[in-house]
């Protein structure tokens, strides 16, 4: 259709018409602008302007039916009525008189600016706002169902409503970004000051994801609060308290390097004594150390002048307590020493009946995991993966009981074996053992059997060729010089 | 007797007084009461929840937001009411109120 056509059209001011949302003409005179219009400025109406000067108006505007006073309130097209004013070429033109509620006129300027991207964030943010708040139980899911926006849209445009004004006027001038904006608005759980703080940092930081930045901000605000709270601690419970404002203390030493825990515990009624309460910007956001502002107050010979503190650092490390390896060892010492005197006695020294079972019950708390494993297979434990050595020596009181123990463990430790060195005494031994009680070996079994035999053979054989070379160097040496000296020629 | 007014004004009908703000994890959930103590938005922007009052007092003269710690403020015509006006994010709502338009 050809809006131009004037012999299509009705003129005049045939509101009967106009409230059927029919085509007519309008003087330009009797349109207003909508007040409600979301576009607060019309830009640059210059190219526009020329436009209506050389082809007039081709699309009608949408209008409201005439008010009390005969004025049209427009729905679409402020830009165009603005030019044709300005032009001054044109008197009539065309126009949809349409009837629509306020919700319906808000959407309709809102659809067609918003589809053409034409409008800034704040005329959006205002627009929704609007939207929202003239139709009852008007939700973001209905509302973007209705101006053909995605849901994700609309709650941006209606998160970003809880900024100060000034920060809202900033994501018009680019200051700030809309994705900045939305997620500066997750702070406002904050408080006014750090949701300005926030828009603040985000403001001045172009590059990284403000979301994550504000996660970053919470978690430095949260380790800010544990750190004043931690020095508040501090300073309830001790009477010098370091904190990140204050110097470091010089020739200050943690406690730990000084003391024992005991020393620690009674330095803390010593005047040199003091708490450092640092701030860090990872974990809880602080640490608190204990230390001694003068260690040498405790040196051993202050403490032998009368000039220092009881709590000389090198009295009162107990070496029973902490530093026990001299005893451990003298222990070990007697121990073995007795073990020696016991073990070349004939009589009175240590029974047979005894060295056995010391010996097997060694034999099966070493044995590791895989091979308790495969022992408890063969002792026909249901669950074996689950059985430990103590278990296995747990039913084991009687000599006969731990020799089968023992026996089972030392078939595991063969079984084990077969998997590294297949040819291994233990390995051989309770092959040997399962075949003489009519096991025939599996076809894996053999093969590796097979090798380790063929391989032995081959090992003969080196060993006999080393020691053939071992009494003919000299003779090969001469050999190599000479196949040397015949490359070179 | 003085009426404990405070106390009062912050309650949604048909919600009892929480005597305790116990801090919760994660963020919190704004929750829109009409004056029929239905709820009429549910969200975790206090943007959209507030977007919302808006209408509700437009509409019906007042309005209550309650979180997950519930904590609650009235709005009403004169503005933010609350038990608890320090709370942060009723300052924050009450800060925007004030100066938006």
């Amino acid at each position: 259709m050809t809006t131009t056509d004037t012999t299509d059209t009705t003129t005049g001011t045939d509101t009967a018409g106009a409230t059927r949302g029919e085509l007519c003409w309008l003087p330009l005179d009797v349109l207003t602008p909508h007040p409600e219009n979301p576009r607060a400025s019309l830009g640059d109406l210059s190219e526009l302007v020329r436009s209506i000067r050389s082809h007039g108006i081709l699309e009608p505007l949408v209008v409201l039916p005439a008010d009390d006073n005969g004025e049209h309130l427009l729905v679409a097209g402020h830009r165009r009525h603005a030019a044709a004013q300005r032009a001054g070429t044109v008197t009539t033109v065309p126009v949809v008189v349409r009837a629509m509620t306020p919700v319906e006129v808000i959407e309709a300027m809102l659809s067609e600016n918003v589809n053409r991207s034409d409008l800034t964030v704040a005329e959006e943010v205002r627009a929704v706002e609007r939207l929202m708040s003239l139709e009852d139980g008007l939700t973001p899911a209905k509302l973007c169902r209705r101006i053909g926006r995605s849901q994700a849209w609309v709650r941006s445009r209606m998160a970003v409503t809880i900024l100060p004004v000034r920060w809202r006027a900033a994501i018009d001038s680019g200051e700030l970004s809309l994705a900045a904006a939305e997620a500066a608005a997750t702070a406002a759980d904050l408080g006014p000051d750090h949701l300005d703080a926030v828009c603040e940092r985000l403001a001045g930081a172009r590059w990284g994801d403000p979301a994550r930045a504000v996660a970053s901000y919470r978690d430095d605000l949260r380790r800010d609060t544990a750190y004043t709270a931690a020095v508040e601690r501090a300073q309830a419970k001790w009477a010098t308290v370091c904190t990140a404002d204050d110097p470091p203390p010089e020739r200050a030493k943690r406690l730990g390097e000084l003391f024992d825990p005991d020393g620690c515990k009674a330095h803390r009624s010593e005047p040199c004594h003091a708490a450092v309460v640092r701030r860090t910007s990872w974990g809880d956001g602080f640490e608190v150390h204990e230390v001694c502002t003068d260690p040498r107050r405790h040196h051993r010979t202050r403490v032998e002048n009368g000039n220092g503190s009881e709590l000389a650092s090198d009295h009162t490390r107990p070496a029973a307590n902490h530093d026990d390896s001299h005893a451990k060892r003298k222990g070990r010492l007697a121990r073995l020493d007795h073990a020696a005197t016991a073990f070349a006695k004939t009589r009175g020294g240590i029974s047979q009946h005894d060295l056995t079972r010391l010996a097997l019950r060694g034999l099966i708390s070493e044995a590791g995991r895989e091979a308790v494993g495969y022992a408890a297979t063969i002792l026909g434990y249901d669950q074996p993966r689950d059985v430990t050595t103590a278990d296995l020596l747990d039913g084991a009181d009687t000599p006969a009981a731990l020799v089968g123990v023992a026996g089972a463990v030392a078939a595991g430790l063969a079984e084990t074996a077969m998997y590294w060195s297949s040819g291994s005494e233990p390995c051989r031994d309770y092959l040997a053992t399962l075949t003489s009680t009519g096991w025939t070996p599996d076809d894996w079994t053999a093969t590796v059997l097979a090798r380790h035999t063929d391989a032995t053979v081959e090992d003969a054989y080196d060993e006999q060729a080393d020691a053939d070379d071992d009494g003919g160097d000299e003779s090969d040496e001469g050999d190599d010089e000479s196949e040397e000296d015949d490359i070179d020629s | 007797m003085d009426r404990p007014t405070a106390c009062l004004v912050s309650v949604p009908p048909g919600a009892q007084a929480a005597l305790f703000h116990l801090p919760v994890d994660g963020a919190p959930v704004y929750t829109v009461l009409d004056r029929d103590g239905r709820v009429q938005t549910r969200t975790t922007s206090l943007g959209v929840a507030m977007t919302a009052v808006r209408h509700l007092v437009a509409e019906h003269g007042e309005a209550w937001v309650r979180t997950t710690d519930d904590t609650t403020a009235h709005i009403g015509p004169a503005g933010v009411a609350s038990d608890t006006p320090a709370h942060p994010w009723i300052r924050t709502l009450t800060a925007t109120l004030e100066t938006s338009p």
